[in-house]
């Protein structure tokens, strides 16, 4: 039960690293980026090609992957969204546009790693040497110590960060009124670029963990893992860290639970299924505000 | 009864206003409102930017839902039906914003409205008229709306390519093929020049010549006193005047309520 | 020709069934409802009618009308469901919804093959019969595209606030667009399953909203007729571009994210721009002059208008002064 609990712990914290980045573009500029489970999945496969050549410690290994997760997603950031935004003539078209703009985009890293890993399972060789220890009969191991713990200092960090530094302000601020706050000074262009950048680090810290943690991954599991981020992200409540980071280990515990209970394979319908109940009867979310409406 | 039956003639209202209220949370943005609509006349309101002239206007179609109060539609009760059936009681209305399809003709826009008389004519006029071929349409609502409208000539364009202000007549245009016997405009001379007010001051005084109630919600002083027969002055979600319209700028609260306290008064 | 038709067979049933497929995701577009629900409905009819075929032997036509009937179902409980939800939500919504059909199948033990999925679903099912299928479908949609349905269609996509101003049931409208791409998704599925005599829980999986998305995208949101070309397009691109192969995801991804940027409206819509521009063009040449007034007017008649709408409230004000001493 324990060791359930453990492993439920290790699981939501790489949702919520995730998942963090995602509901933080989307709650501030609006862009529910699809590319963001490929970009995840793309930075562990760099750090997998560069391991391939030489063997390097966990530190460079999470800044690879850091790195990789911040240009990517820059770049769809410049190439991709802000195109389309600057083109439509509304936001809700800009919208819908920038969620089939990021699926596009996102076939594109995903056909690569297939291609070169026959769409086999890869992993990350380390230097690094994940040792596992056991307290009170409960196996933990030091990447699974160093995910939880990422998880939840950057969780607290980007919550701080949000509410007490200029361009976090700046970013909150557009995520309530656009206009007003460029009129205000904002730069939105800027800080969505910031925003995308902080966004994908994330997710390659994610990725590069996960591996590590896994062993292997497959070039698909960015895909899932968008899905469930997603119904992480309804959960708590778009925009809201706090939402973010209960909805998270509120999924990981179901799906932990649905995994020891039934055969397994019945795992992935949790998200959906928490999906149409959030959106059915809360779709503010847990921790989300409704929307006040004037005209 | 409300003072309103000093412009009322023996025939029964067509919109009566009882005690409407509009909350959203903590915001009062409409806080009993009452009045009667009788027929054949235009009324105004008139308010400053969010005294809740708008939510009003939403309220009467049915788009937000009263916190309290009751409305009356030709002496029906009219909460419960469905936005879109608002249209088929005979209440149109126009927008802030010109809101035309791009992907129309002026003349598909206007048929829009007109279209609404299919689902009275016929059960499957609607599927006939998608069979017909491709312009073979004439329609005699959507010809008496652009000719009423001053859009001759207009129709083939494409909403683009006109001034805004024959865009806002396309607008009006297609309220009026939808044959109302309510017609609620929302600021129609935004963004106008003078002389275009002045032309839609008195297509409006036209069409309440061929019996069309309406409602006209602006902040135009001088458009109000051309073309209202009585005026409600509102603010803070609640009425604070009403009576003819040269009666009612005259009152000191509106004056308050719409050049500030210190012009008000020193005014006064 | 006869020869021709008969050397490339496969492919020609492919266009029909992918002109169903991406007709299923632009429909509920057009509706301005975003929902990927006929690509689900496309892995439910695929399921169907294979175990229409293999536990009741029915013919392919029956086993087709079943699938659609099957697919019509589930869209109208889900339309029902999130027919509060709009934009994004309802997009990720039945995005999940339609991942979920392989999860479902996955685990539907041996009705649905598990994670092997059917085989042998052997059904006679003539081309001609493809046809009749997908010419009904596109008579039906192409009234649905003019006339009074539509301009409401056009209302309802656009501005569905408007729509309801002059008594569109907005509502309904959308509930139709779901049931409609629950039938052309079940068919297209239907006919998929009974020309290649197998599905698996691979082949419904998000290759086939990336490629239903394609079409779409490329060929035009607005019309079936932007369906159709996208249908043809991505059809026969594989088949004459040997070495596209391995990389045609990628290079798929790539048009839809270059057709998102550059040209919403896909080829269709490029093409109908140009026509109308053109018209536009012509008639400020025969006028003579442009028929759009100069906007700086529009802009000096905005910018005096505090003022001038202020004026007489101030002069009622003086005239009641008078009026009083």
């Amino acid at each position: 039960m324990l060791q359930d609990l453990v492993f439920a712990m290790s699981l939501g914290s790489i949702y919520l690293l995730f998942a963090l980045g995602m509901s933080l573009v989307w709650g501030t500029i609006g862009i529910l980026n699809f590319a963001h489970g490929v970009i995840f999945m793309f930075a562990a496969f760099v750090a997998y090609l560069i391991s391939q050549e030489v063997t390097l410690g966990l530190p460079l290994l999470v800044l690879i992957g850091i790195a990789v997760g911040a240009l990517m997603s820059v770049g769809i950031q410049l190439l991709a969204f802000e195109p389309i935004l600057r083109r439509a003539k509304d936001f809700r078209t800009a919208e819908l546009q920038i969620l089939i703009g990021g699926i596009g985009v996102a076939t594109i890293p995903l056909a690569i790693a297939q291609h070169e890993t026959k769409s086999n399972p890869f992993g990350i060789t380390t230097s690094f040497d994940s040792q596992t220890y056991e307290v009170f009969g409960v196996r933990i191991s030091t990447t699974q110590i160093i995910i939880i713990v990422a998880a939840v200092v950057f969780s607290a960090a980007l919550a701080i960060w949000l509410r007490r530094s200029r361009h976090g302000l700046a970013l909150r601020a557009i995520g309530v009124d656009s206009e007003t706050s460029s009129l205000m000074g904002a730069n939105r262009a800027r800080l969505a670029i910031g925003a995308m950048g902080l966004s994908g680090g994330l997710a390659g810290l994610a990725g590069v963990l996960l591996t590590l943690n896994l062993g292997a991954i497959t070039p698909e599991s960015g895909d899932a893992l968008l899905v469930t981020a997603f119904a992480a992200v309804i959960l708590g409540g778009v925009g809201s860290v706090l939402g973010v980071v209960v909805g998270s280990y509120a999924l990981a515990m179901i799906e932990t639970w649905v995994l020891v209970n039934t055969s397994g394979t019945w795992v992935a319908a949790v998200s959906f299924g928490i999906i149409f109940l959030v959106l059915l009867f809360r779709p503010q979310g847990l921790f989300g505000h409704a929307e006040v409406r004037r005209t | 009864m409300t003072s309103s039956a000093i412009v009322s003639t023996d025939a029964p209202p067509v919109l009566e206003v009882r005690d409407v209220k509009v909350h959203f949370g903590g915001v009062k943005a409409v806080d009993g409102i009452s009045f009667d609509i009788t027929p054949g006349r235009i009324f105004g309101i008139l308010g400053p930017n969010g005294s809740g002239k708008s939510t009003l206007l939403a309220a009467f179609t049915r788009y937000v839902n009263l916190t309290d109060g009751t409305l009356r539609l030709a002496g029906q009760d009219y909460q419960r039906i469905r936005t879109a059936d608002v249209a088929r009681r005979g209440v149109a209305r126009t927008f802030q914003t010109v809101r035309l399809l791009p992907g129309l003709t002026v003349r598909e826009n206007i048929q829009l409205g007109a279209d609404l008389s299919l689902n009275e004519s016929a059960r499957f006029a609607t599927l006939r008229s998608s069979l017909r071929p491709r312009g073979a349409v004439s329609d005699a609502a959507v010809d008496h709306a652009v000719e009423r409208t001053g859009l001759n000539g207009y129709e083939q364009l494409w909403p683009c390519e006109l001034s805004s202000g024959l865009q806002r007549g396309v607008e009006i245009a297609r309220a009026i093929a939808t044959q109302p016997q309510l017609l609620l405009l929302d600021e129609p001379t935004a963004g106008m020049n003078h002389s275009e007010r002045h032309e839609v001051s008195r297509l409006l005084r036209d069409l309440k010549g061929e019996g069309l109630t309406q409602l006209l919600v602006e902040h135009d002083v001088q458009m109000m006193l051309d073309t209202c027969d009585w005026l409600f002055a509102m603010n803070f979600g609640k009425l604070i005047a009403e009576g003819k319209p040269e009666d009612v700028v005259r009152q000191d609260q509106v004056r308050v309520a719409y050049l500030g306290k210190r012009w008000g008064q020193k005014n006064a | 020709m006869i020869e021709w038709y008969e050397s490339n067979l496969v492919l020609i049933q492919g266009t029909i069934i992918n002109l169903l497929l991406a007709l299923s995701l632009q429909v509920p577009f057009r509706f301005g409802v975003f929902s990927f629900a006929g690509i689900g409905a496309f892995g439910i009819g695929g399921y169907a009618a294979a175990i229409l075929i293999l536990e009741q032997e029915v013919s392919a036509v029956v086993a087709i009308i079943g699938a659609m009937v099957v697919g019509v179902a589930v869209c109208w409980v889900l339309g029902l469901v999130v027919a509060r939800l709009g934009g994004l939500y309802l997009g990720m919504a039945t995005i999940a919804f339609t991942l979920i059909i392989a999860v479902v199948a996955i685990n539907g033990g041996e009705r649905t093959g598990g994670v092997i999925g059917l085989f042998g679903v052997l059904a006679d099912l003539p081309t001609w019969t493809i046809l009749a299928f997908a010419l009904v479908a596109v008579a039906i949609l192409a009234i649905t595209e003019r006339g009074a349905i539509g301009r409401r269609v056009e209302a309802v996509r656009e501005d569905p606030e408007l729509a309801a101003s002059i008594g569109v049931n907005v509502r309904r409208y959308r509930l139709v667009a779901f049931v409609a791409s629950g039938a052309l998704g079940a068919a297209a599925g239907a006919m998929n399953t009974i020309v290649r005599t197998t599905i698996g829980p691979t082949d419904i999986g998000f290759g086939i909203v990336v490629l239903a998305l394609t079409m779409m995208i490329i060929g035009g949101t607005r019309s079936w007729l932007g369906a159709l070309i996208g249908a043809i397009i991505f059809t026969w691109l594989p088949s004459i571009l040997e070495s596209v192969g391995t990389w045609q995801h990628l290079v798929y991804g790539a048009l839809v994210a270059l057709a998102a940027i550059f040209m919403p409206g896909g080829l269709l819509g490029v093409m109908t721009d140009g026509w109308r521009g053109l018209q536009r063009r012509r008639r400020r040449a025969s006028r003579g002059t442009s028929v759009v007034e100069d906007p700086t007017e529009a802009e000096a008649a905005a910018a005096e208008e505090p003022a001038a709408e202020l004026a007489p409230l101030l002069d009622a004000a003086n005239t009641g002064e008078r009026g009083q001493s």
